[in-house]
């Protein structure tokens, strides 16, 4: 039997209306029998701690209070029983309206790093999307029924929804759909406050939204009915025209869903049925109205409905639990301090033939794009797989790559991802040709130009390294 | 057989009679389109050059269905994505397809060549080593004397101590085995990669050499003459229906006449349908180096 390591990952959510933390244990083990190449997996995922769900600090309408945070992250961790120092890895996701704040980016950044020693800041709602559904439970349901899924993750501020063919993500619609656009003072229809996307329903509908200024019931009905219209109708695959106005990014018509899952606070709304109907105001937000009329016009629709694992904390587990893969088993780490690297984005060689030069030019011409002068990081090169996988061709592109190298006139680190199994061999040659760059060569990962990764430090005797691979626009 | 000319007078007078009840012009109908059954020997010949039928071999077992309409096409095709074993092959009644049946009968043949040939010996001749052989004569004693494969004949003994520096860190043979193709399919292509890495740890390769008629445990042969740290040996796997390509590298620290099974260790399904055999190369050279430092194999070394 081949031993089993233990990892720690966490996973934080920052949103739009709520913060939530959980921590899971991964048991990595090599599931391949003794004969065959080791094929090192993520064999079980077990959440130890989920904290509360807190409301997200703001210092005002445009800054994170980031003391704040740091506070009930430090505070959940003591109730874990665990250190930062114990966590290897997991992610952190700044999402919805919270991601638009001014400070947004350099809180993620302070966040992953005080979370642990390879917690990978992510942001932006397609990314959120896919997360979710992987948390949630969808994209494993899709994978055992062979099935479209679509994930429908309704938060504070946004809508994120991913659809999964057989488990695989083809798509994701995003819009600033979501539970809290519009905040009453307690116990009351008084306008508290309001984002854009409350806003622009409100004008959509031709209807009065100030602030400190009462709704009235009949409104409040209006555009919980219009929210939840424009909902279905993305899920329907023919957004209508409030869904368009409130779209993120292009709104996308994706047809031939088969199953939505609900997930985020409004989703666990929308499966609590008579609760949901009873408290409408229970929240001081839009969030059980729309739930409500969600259920309605679900119900017309005839599309089938199932209620995922997860709803509240399904991003929160998303980033904790799923987004760290491994590396395929045969990789080549020269120089083992030289990780983790974080946030290193991917150039793709474009070449549709075996044309060395060409090879190294394009190289030359696509790194020197992303690189400044006073620094030596580069970015990570994949390595299309119709370069071959014969002795010659991989020794003739590690060639290619290191006359590139050579013209850069860099040290590196050199992070090769190859597409086709040839991880180890291509990094030995490119270590032969390059003494003093350290030389992180891997295969058997799914990841695109434009993608980010982040690369951990060895884990299984330096067996496979943990990545995250972060997507951020989805073609 | 009715030749070509005796059926067309045959034809011809039928024709005729029918022609003489005032129905037919037997001229007008032979040579018309409509009653074109008959191709003269050239057009038959164009009409096989332009159908080329496809080579079975060719079809990738892993996408290769014949369920005439899958409930599920698109998870059908991911369930077939993860074996090339012959799932939703279907059947004539109670019998197999002929497609699929004539691919059957066509990878068993493939099989039983890989094993009944000898290793092309341009091969042997571009990696640039010698042959040594077992006490084998022939194939046939091969198939029948598995006893003999794993014994190296005096005379390869005496070779392999005139051309081979002993007590070299790694040893590397090249060994027939069950399969003359798989060793043709690979070893140019394990073999630099592996030679680089091993170079790259800055261990010391003896000379490497082809063993004819060899089996696994020849290693053991070997060790004792040369007495070289570790031993590697590439073998061709017995062959098997999904693939005749399939090679394995044997490792085992300093193998001798008291050396068990347990003490070798192996890695497995080095092809292009497997594992890559240049990725091999470098994966197999770095288990070499942990014998090397370990100076222990097999279950001595994976307990500890």
């Amino acid at each position: 039997m081949s031993k089993v390591e233990e990892i720690f990952s966490a996973g934080i959510d920052i949103g739009t209306s709520t913060t939530s933390i959980v921590i899971s244990k991964l048991k990595i083990k090599n599931i391949a029998s003794g004969f065959v190449v080791p094929m090192i997996e993520i064999v079980e995922k077990e959440i130890i701690y989920r904290s509360d769900v807190y409301f997200t600090p703001l210092l005002n309408e445009k800054t994170i209070d980031f003391p704040q945070i740091e506070e009930i992250i430090r505070q959940e961790y003591n109730l874990a029983g665990i250190d930062p120092t114990q966590i290897e890895t997991g992610a952190v996701i700044i999402t919805g309206d919270t991601a638009r704040k001014e400070n947004a980016e350099s809180v993620v950044q302070a966040v992953s790093r005080m979370a642990g020693s390879f917690v990978v800041a992510t942001a932006g709602p397609h990314l959120e999307a896919y997360i979710a559904g992987l948390g949630s439970g969808a994209a494993e349901f899709s994978a055992n029924k062979h099935a479209t899924v679509a994930n429908v993750d309704v938060g504070g501020g946004t809508t994120n929804i991913a659809i999964f063919r057989d488990g695989k993500l083809v798509n994701t619609i995003c819009a600033d759909i979501g539970g809290r656009l519009i905040r009453f003072k307690p116990d009351s229809l008084t306008v508290e406050s309001f984002i854009s996307g409350g806003k622009i329903t409100a004008q959509h509908l031709a209807l009065p939204l100030e602030e400190n200024k009462a709704m009235l019931q009949e409104n409040l009905y209006r555009i919980g009915d219009a929210l939840a219209q424009a909902l279905v109708s993305m899920v329907q695959g023919n957004p209508n025209k409030l869904a368009v106005e409130l779209a993120i990014g292009e709104m996308k018509e994706q047809k031939g869903i088969e199953y939505v899952t609900f997930s985020g606070g409004v989703g666990r709304l929308f499966y609590d049925k008579e609760n949901t109907a009873a408290h409408l105001m229970e929240y001081g937000d839009l969030g059980p109205t729309v739930a409500m009329f969600l259920q309605k016009y679900l119900k017309e629709t005839g599309v089938k409905v199932i209620e995922p694992g997860e709803t509240m904390y399904a991003t929160v587990i998303g980033a904790g639990v799923h987004t760290t893969e491994l590396s395929g088993s045969t990789i080549y780490i020269s120089d083992a301090q030289a990780l983790p690297l974080r946030d290193v984005p991917g150039i793709r060689l474009d070449v549709e033939d075996q044309d060395y030069a060409k090879i190294t030019q394009n190289m030359v011409a696509k790194v020197d794009t992303f690189i400044t002068p006073e620094s030596d990081t580069l970015p990570a090169i994949l390595v299309p797989e119709v370069l071959g996988e014969s002795f010659r061709e991989i020794k003739n592109t590690a060639d290619a790559l290191t006359a590139g190298i050579k013209e850069l006139n860099r040290r590196g680190p050199l992070v090769v991802i190859c597409e086709a199994d040839i991880g180890k061999v291509m990094g030995n040659l490119l270590k032969n040709n390059l003494d003093d760059t350290p030389v992180i060569s891997i295969d058997q990962i799914n990841m695109k130009e434009g993608d980010y990764i982040d690369i951990g430090k060895p884990l299984y005797d330096g067996g496979v390294v943990p990545v995250v691979i972060k997507t951020l626009v989805w073609g | 057989m009715i030749s070509e000319q005796e059926l067309r007078k045959l034809v011809e007078n039928v024709i005729e009679e029918l022609g003489a009840q005032g129905k037919l012009d037997p001229e007008k109908v032979l040579n018309s389109s409509e009653l074109n059954c008959s191709l003269s020997s050239t057009e038959i010949e164009k009409e096989e050059e332009e159908a080329i039928l496809q080579d079975l071999c060719d079809k990738k077992l892993e996408e290769w269905a014949e369920i005439p309409e899958p409930f599920n096409p698109e998870g059908l095709k991911s369930i077939k994505k993860t074996t090339p074993a012959r799932l939703g092959i279907w059947r004539a009644g109670s019998r197999y397809k002929i497609e699929p049946w004539l691919r059957f009968r066509a990878d068993y043949a493939a099989a039983k060549d890989a094993v009944m040939k000898e290793v092309d010996p341009g091969i042997i001749e571009e990696l640039g080593y010698f042959t040594a052989q077992t006490v084998v004569k022939d194939k046939d004693e091969y198939i029948t004397r598995p006893d003999l494969g794993r014994k190296l004949s005096v005379e390869g003994k005496e070779k392999i101590l005139k051309e081979c520096t002993p007590g070299a860190d790694v040893q590397l043979v090249v060994v027939d085995g069950l399969s003359s193709t798989a060793i043709e399919a690979n070893v140019l292509d394990f073999i630099p990669a592996f030679v680089g890495a091993i170079k790259n740890y800055g261990l010391k390769m003896g000379t490497p050499f082809f063993v004819k008629y060899g089996r696994v445990a020849v290693m053991d042969d070997i060790g004792e003459v040369l007495k070289p740290e570790v031993v590697i040996e590439l073998v061709g796997e017995r062959p098997g229906l999904v693939t005749a390509r399939s090679m394995s590298a044997y490792m085992c620290y300093k193998p001798n006449k008291d050396t068990i099974e347990s003490d070798r260790m192996l890695v497995s399904n080095i092809h292009d349908g497997g594992l890559p055999p240049a990725e091999a190369g470098a994966h197999v050279a770095s288990i070499v180096k942990r014998i090397f430092d370990a100076k222990a194999s097999g279950v001595k070394l994976t307990n500890n």
